[in-house]
């Protein structure tokens, strides 16, 4: 049953208490006799009472922003986001990945394997109380979220310091969390070759990641198989996964 | 300039109805260090408690102008913290502490101040169908639903004709996020 200018008029006045008591009468006689008009009304109440849910949420992301932006001018340790943002980003993650599914059918793409397996490499380099350096706000952006203030920082800091590995894998890894894989490729593939690198296993694995995100599934299976030799290999089962489901 | 805005107190409500983004920023900005320092010194909070009570305590403050719960604030700030104390109230009964310091807690009505983050949460599956419905349907649905936009000023915002459009357009919006809702909901089901 789809929602008729009538229907969603007398749902509208309904709710929003504009009725004669007699108009109400009616329509709740009605609500109890018909079956399907009662299950429309119920959809109806549940998506408007979505909307409204979903017109706050983008409030509350907005202040989440505001006091990130304020920690980040004032202070370099980090703020835990809300308790319920957590829960919520946990759960649209998930919801993401059902979305995926049911939009694309069974078969996994490319863009649903990314989003079912990639997640933000967390900022090992700062710690509470760190210094208020460019580097520690750099990062700091990145944690919060603001990717592109994120990468702004980041840029300037290796102006100074190209040869910081851990700072160009976090460049590679704002790209990649702020969408834009050609340029993550560009810093992991650089990264891959360094020689005693603490991060080289996770910049191995997200470069396989930052293919997937632009479809390249060939350059992402050739990585992940690479990573899949290696026995010990911090992502090596993350890759036998990937590359069954790949398959 | 936000000092000078809050003189006027009957700005806040039309600030928040009509979701002004910049002043409601540079509000929560003037509010903050003050909010955070006498709730951490009060409830013995630490900076990212009394942090995440000033969030939780600005979005209901929103939520109660947008919901029509509050149309007259006089004293901004005292509303504000009033919600905070109430906040404050709910988290420790929840987490089934006591508090000498909550003895002090205005007297008001709970159901003002009620938290809605719950909403949030049993939403979430709306919400996140929401994220995926395109626009303009999102838009006009928003500007009505939550907004509470008339039919005439959504035509003018959105470049229809007039409200007649408008309320044919919402009909056919409203029925595809039902058809695009239920679709979720049944698929989801399967996973």
């Amino acid at each position: 049953m789809s929602y008729s200018e009538e229907i969603l008029s007398q749902f509208d006045s309904y709710t929003a208490g504009k009725m004669t008591p007699d108009e109400r009468d009616i329509f709740e006689a009605s609500l109890e006799k018909d079956v399907a008009l009662k299950q429309a009304f119920d959809d109806y109440l549940n998506l408007t009472a979505g909307l409204s849910a979903f017109g706050y949420a983008e409030i509350s992301e907005k202040i989440t922003e505001w006091e990130a932006e304020i920690v980040a001018e004032t202070e370099t340790k980090v703020v835990p986001l809300k308790r319920w943002y957590m829960i919520a980003a946990t759960i649209s993650l998930l919801m993401v990945a059902a979305f995926s599914w049911w939009k694309f059918g069974i078969q996994d793409s490319s863009e649903d394997l990314y989003a079912s397996y990639y997640q933000p490499y967390p900022d090992i380099l700062t710690s509470r109380g760190a210094g208020e350096t460019l580097m520690s706000e750099a990062l700091y952006s990145y944690e919060s979220g603001n990717y592109d203030l994120a990468i702004d920082k980041l840029n300037q800091v290796l102006a100074d310091d190209q040869d910081n590995s851990e700072l160009r894998f976090y460049l590679g890894q704002a790209y990649l969390a702020n969408s834009d894989a050609i340029n993550a490729q560009a810093v992991f593939k650089a990264l891959i070759n360094e020689k005693n690198f603490a991060l080289s296993d996770a910049s191995q694995w997200y470069l396989a990641l930052a293919y997937l995100k632009t479809g390249d599934t060939i350059a992402a299976k050739e990585m992940l198989q690479q990573i899949n030799r290696d026995t010990n290999h911090a992502y090596r089962e993350k890759s036998k996964q990937l590359i069954e489901r790949l398959n | 300039m936000v000092k000078d805005q809050l003189n006027i107190n009957a700005s806040l409500i039309d600030k928040v109805l009509e979701n002004d983004e910049a002043f409601l920023k540079a509000l929560y900005k003037e509010w903050r260090d003050e909010f955070k320092s006498w709730f951490g010194r009060k409830y013995q909070l630490n900076d990212a408690e009394s942090s995440e009570v000033y969030q939780d305590t600005f979005l209901q403050l929103f939520i109660n102008i947008k919901e029509g719960k509050v149309t007259e604030v006089t004293h901004p700030k005292t509303y504000l913290y009033g919600i905070g104390k109430n906040l404050m109230r709910q988290k420790f009964r929840n987490d089934g502490k006591s508090m000498r310091s909550l003895e002090d807690v205005d007297p008001v009505d709970e159901d003002d101040y009620l938290i809605k983050l719950d909403r949030m949460e049993q939403h979430r599956e709306t919400i996140q169908v929401l994220k995926h419905f395109g626009d303009p349907c999102r838009t006009l649905l928003m500007m009505f639903y939550f907004e509470k936009f008339s039919h005439e000023v959504i035509a003018e915002r959105m470049g229809y004709k007039n409200e007649k459009v408008v309320k044919k357009k919402k009909s056919i919006c409203m029925s595809e996020l039902r058809k695009f809702w239920s679709d979720f909901r049944n698929k989801a089901k399967m996973i």
